[in-house]
């Protein structure tokens, strides 16, 4: 038995952690097991992926994981931008943090497993924020135990409840709820979804040219959307003058760049007129 | 035109610099090769050479500010040693991956401690895997050849790689010898770079390389290696052709054509060798000499066909302890399937340790890997 | 100066890499806007290193020559001298996080600021290494966690901007991302003198520092209120407070109280009063020392300044 299971987040959320935390689940209840981080340079916010085999015999491979049993997608958006289904066994798990239902999601494999978690909203219920950004990797974990896997989730919230200090009994709470909620649904495969493929370059400099967009659309990384009442705005530019991300623009008045804002909420706090207001991000095209 | 002046090879080195129109210098001073620094600097003052002279506080800074330099489009020059020569390690690797074409002196000096200031390779050759191209010199005119060679090889499109010019400390640091300090103007004109930091055209130098793209921009220092290599016998004959000396960048054969028996070395006991190899004669050895002078690239091939069927002596004067000495180690893998009846290491003149021509025929006559003491 | 009336071109390029509510991406689109992007920056390892995003493309729309973490300055000064030599006025400027300003590139600016290249050196500040995941740095206050100081750090900041003063280089000030219009004004003001010139600019992180990722602004207004951290500029050798700092200086302004500041941020969340009370004592040495500096007749007098 090798069970590998893939982590798609986003730096913050806490997919590295995850990817530990079930692999000492596993070797609790005496299987053999490996966490494995792929560290690109992250800050918060930018692509993670973290992996993590389980089996009964020693585990020799030292390579990531390119074909799953299960993946677990921390960040609701992140199938935007990077293709999670890739490589996922026939028949394998796809545990998703979404708003979404199991039957609205689009791959190539004739049949997955869809468990559908909503674990943003179950971080913020539980007040699991870290600098103001919910850290879903523990609900996550709660509703990975739904997929077939021979790990208990008793386990789990005995390592957890430990390992956190003041933060465990939260983190259990939030364990349990997504276990509870999890909605779990064999699914047939659609089709596939087209993603950019990376081009090949010629690298004879380190040289790199300026543009927009070096992190592709960043509203992705956005968990609530800054909102600007016009009716109250008196243009005095202090947003425009703050924002971290150069993503409010200067027409007839300021304007929001939804497509690159990270949703911050910097603007929030320096506006005088207290014009913008936030609420939570649902993207309704994802 | 030009005049015949009886210079250190210090000074030849500052003099080359400065016919060579380099045009940013950033230096630390550092024995033995604390002279150059000195030399440009009055040359600076005088107004006889056209550069700015920024006087680091560090070795590592020097490096720092040549690459800036080079980035910003200028010819870059430093010169060090030793411990300042270990110092720099890190922006050594820094001026390959930027592809920034500096050339820079070295005047090969022991590291300690204990403190040894005197000659030995193994400063330079401890770096051979920072991508620096790496020639070894053996008297002072080809210090001074070398320079702005090396200048013309590194700045190439096809090549943009930094280079280093080495000669043993004191032996040649403070030797004075006559040097025919000839103008370069027909070999080398004004740096043109391909690129550089420029206001007007805003790019990004150095950031984030993933993976495979790392390894494509490495890749392309060792295909830029392997074209050097090509480019130096045409830049050798250019030279010829323009000042009529024939100065080698690859290697040196020394009576080659009948040799039985041949040393491999460099630097400036490849000049001792050179009589080592006629008073061999004399005793009726068919002795002959290979002098390296480009370490870095290796030129396997150029090797391989000089040493076939011969018996190869190779006299280092660095040892890499748990290994052995690295031209031997180097050479011994290039002809590793060739034809060549032995190679045998030797290991002379560490810290200073005087080679003469005794030191090679000892060697070559007695079992002994080590000489440590001078054999006059 | 007035908002509307600052530069509107973008020099920091939307959709970078940067976290959320970085002080650093704001702090340096403010001086590119100041410089007109008539600039070559140096950026050493730090978060800009990161956050400037991956070949083949970058988010900063000026010429941007990464350097190795101890060398920033020392890069600097030869792509200065090139450029003198090439008889272009573009201003070269460090863009260095503390690590490469206080610790690992310290010897290189000191050296730079003793020969006068002519660099505008700037240190955003936000008192740790932040890039490697926050570890304690020269710069991190007394009593701070950090991931290298789990009980909080038992020493004190050092103080690069006295120390370049010490230097006696034409250019010293400090500044925060809380004053950004304060921030532009001073990078004008550097920009029209030459030599080496010294800024540091006071960059509260959320990750880092444990707070919320909307506070940033906030966190610099109440750092420079708390008196925690000071804004002055000193040009030619004669310094005088800023802004803020000014007013309470001058007794027209009460400080706020440290523990508003403190313990608004979860790095400090563990300090005891004995502790706080430490920390008080360094604020208030550092006011005083400051105030023998300054020129004129301010009264250092601790009273005035803890009324």
């Amino acid at each position: 038995m090798l069970i590998s299971v893939r982590f798609h987040g986003r730096g913050g959320q806490g997919a590295v952690t995850a990817s530990k935390l079930l692999a000492e689940v596993a070797n609790s209840m005496g299987y053999y097991s490996q966490s494995m981080p792929f560290f690109g340079a992250e800050r918060r916010g930018a692509p993670v992926i973290s992996f993590t085999r389980i089996s009964d015999e020693p585990i020799y491979e030292m390579s990531q994981v390119y074909h799953p049993n299960i993946v677990v997608v921390l960040d609701p958006l992140i199938m935007k931008v990077v293709d999670v289904f890739a490589g996922v066994k026939e028949g394998g798990t796809i545990v998703a943090n979404t708003t979404k239902t199991p039957d609205e999601f689009v791959f190539s494999q004739r049949y997955l497993n869809i468990i559908a978690v909503d674990a943003t909203g179950i971080a913020i219920k539980n007040d699991l924020l870290v600098a103001g950004l919910p850290v879903v990797n523990t609900p996550m974990l709660g509703a990975l135990l739904r997929a077939q896997i021979p790990l208990e989730i008793e386990v789990l919230e005995g390592i957890v409840g430990k390992k956190f200090g003041e933060e465990g009994e939260k983190n259990v709470k939030a364990i349990r709820e997504a276990y509870d909620l999890a909605t779990v649904k064999l699914v047939r495969g659609s089709g596939k979804r087209k993603y950019p493929r990376k081009k090949k370059i010629k690298v004879e400099f380190p040289i790199s040219t300026p543009s927009e967009g070096v992190a592709g659309k960043t509203k992705l990384w956005r968990d609530f959307r800054p909102k600007i009442d016009y009716e109250k705005c008196n243009n005095c530019l202090n947003c425009w003058l703050h924002c971290p991300e150069s993503a409010i623009r200067l027409n007839e008045h300021v304007e929001i760049d939804y497509d690159y804002c990270k949703g911050c909420l910097v603007c929030t706090t320096v506006c005088p007129k207290k014009a913008i207001t936030f609420e939570r991000e649902v993207f309704a095209d994802v | 035109m030009y005049e015949v002046k009886i210079l250190t090879g210090n000074e030849t080195a500052a003099y080359a610099a400065m016919n060579s129109k380099a045009r940013v210098v950033a230096a630390y001073p550092i024995t033995p090769v604390t002279p150059v620094v000195e030399t440009i600097s009055k040359l600076v003052e005088e107004g006889r050479m056209h550069a700015k002279f920024i006087r680091v506080e560090s070795e590592h800074s020097a490096m720092a500010a040549c690459i800036g330099a080079s980035a910003a489009g200028s010819r870059a020059f430093t010169a060090t040693s030793s411990h300042g020569l270990a110092y720099m390690h890190e922006m050594l690797h820094w001026a390959t991956n930027a592809r920034t074409p500096i050339v820079m002196a070295v005047a090969n000096r022991a590291i300690g401690p204990g403190w040894n200031i005197w000659a030995d390779l193994g400063d330079a050759l401890s770096q051979r895997d920072t991508g620096w191209i790496q020639f070894y010199c053996s008297n002072n005119q080809e210090i001074y050849d070398t320079i702005a060679m090396a200048y013309k090889l590194a700045e190439d499109r096809k090549v943009l790689l930094p280079a280093m010019v080495c000669y043993d400390g004191f032996v040649l640091s403070h030797t004075s010898m006559p040097v025919e300090l000839t103008e370069f103007d027909d070999f080398l004109s004004e740096y043109e770079p391909v690129w550089k930091l420029d206001a007007e055209n805003p790019f990004t130098h150095g950031n984030i390389l993933p993976p495979e793209d790392f390894a494509e921009l490495r890749h392309n220092i060792q295909k830029s290696h392997d074209r050097a290599l090509k480019l130096m016998k045409k830049i050798e004959e250019e030279f010829f052709e323009l000042y009529g000396r024939r100065t080698p960048l690859i290697l040196e054969e020394y009576k080659m054509e009948d040799a039985e028996k041949v040393i491999v070395t460099m630097g400036a006991i490849g000049s001792e060798a050179k009589v080592a190899v006629d008073s061999l004669r004399e005793k009726k050895v068919k002795a002959g000499l290979v002098r390296l002078k480009s370490f870095r690239p290796f030129p396997e091939k150029e090797l391989r066909n000089l040493l076939e069927d011969k018996k190869v002596y190779v006299f280092d004067r660095a040892i890499s302890p748990g290994s052995g000495g690295p031209l031997y180690n180097e050479l011994k893998s290039a002809l590793a399937f060739s034809p060549v009846k032995r190679i045998i290491p030797k290991i002379v003149g560490i810290g200073g340790i005087d080679v003469t021509k005794r030191t090679f025929e000892r060697a070559i006559f007695e079992r002994k890997v080590w000489i440590k003491e001078v054999v006059s | 100066m007035k908002i509307s009336e600052m530069e509107r071109e973008e020099y920091v390029l939307p959709g970078n890499t940067s976290c959320h509510g970085c002080p650093s991406t704001v702090a340096l689109r403010t001086v590119l806007k100041a410089l007109e992007g008539n600039a070559v920056l140096v950026i050493p390892a730090c978060c800009t290193s990161v956050y400037m995003g991956p070949f083949p493309n970058s988010a900063i729309n000026v010429p941007v020559f990464n350097t190795a973490f101890a060398s920033a300055a020392a890069t600097a000064s030869g792509i200065k001298a090139s450029l003198e030599w090439q008889g272009k006025d573009t201003e070269v400027v460090v863009w260095a996080g503390d690590g490469g300003t206080y610790d690992i590139g310290l010897q290189a600016l000191s050296g730079a600021a003793e020969r006068g290249d002519d660099i505008l050196f700037i240190c955003y500040n936000n008192e740790m290494y932040s890039n490697t995941g926050i570890q304690r740095s020269g710069a991190t206050p007394y009593g701070a966690w950090t991931t290298t100081t789990w009980k909080g750090k038992r020493e004190h900041k050092k103080d690069v901007s006295e120390l370049m003063l010490a230097h006696g280089i034409p250019y010293v000030a400090t500044a925060s991302v809380g004053y950004l219009r304060d921030l532009y004004e001073k990078v004008k003001r550097a920009r029209k003198i030459r030599g080496f010139r010294y800024l540091e600019i006071l960059a509260p992180c959320p990750p880092g520092w444990r707070f919320p990722m909307d506070k940033t602004i906030q966190m610099g207004k109440l750092a420079v209120e708390s008196g925690m951290w000071i804004l002055f500029e000193s040009i030619e050798g004669k310094l005088r407070f800023t802004g803020v700092s000014k007013s309470i200086a001058e007794g027209r302004r009460k400080m706020k109280d440290l523990e508003e500041y403190l313990l608004s941020q979860g790095r400090f969340s563990h300090l005891t009063e004995e502790e706080i009370g430490e920390i008080r004592r360094y604020v208030i040495k550092k006011w005083e020392k400051l105030a023998r500096l300054v020129e004129g007749e301010i009264d250092a007098a601790v009273a005035k300044f803890y009324v």
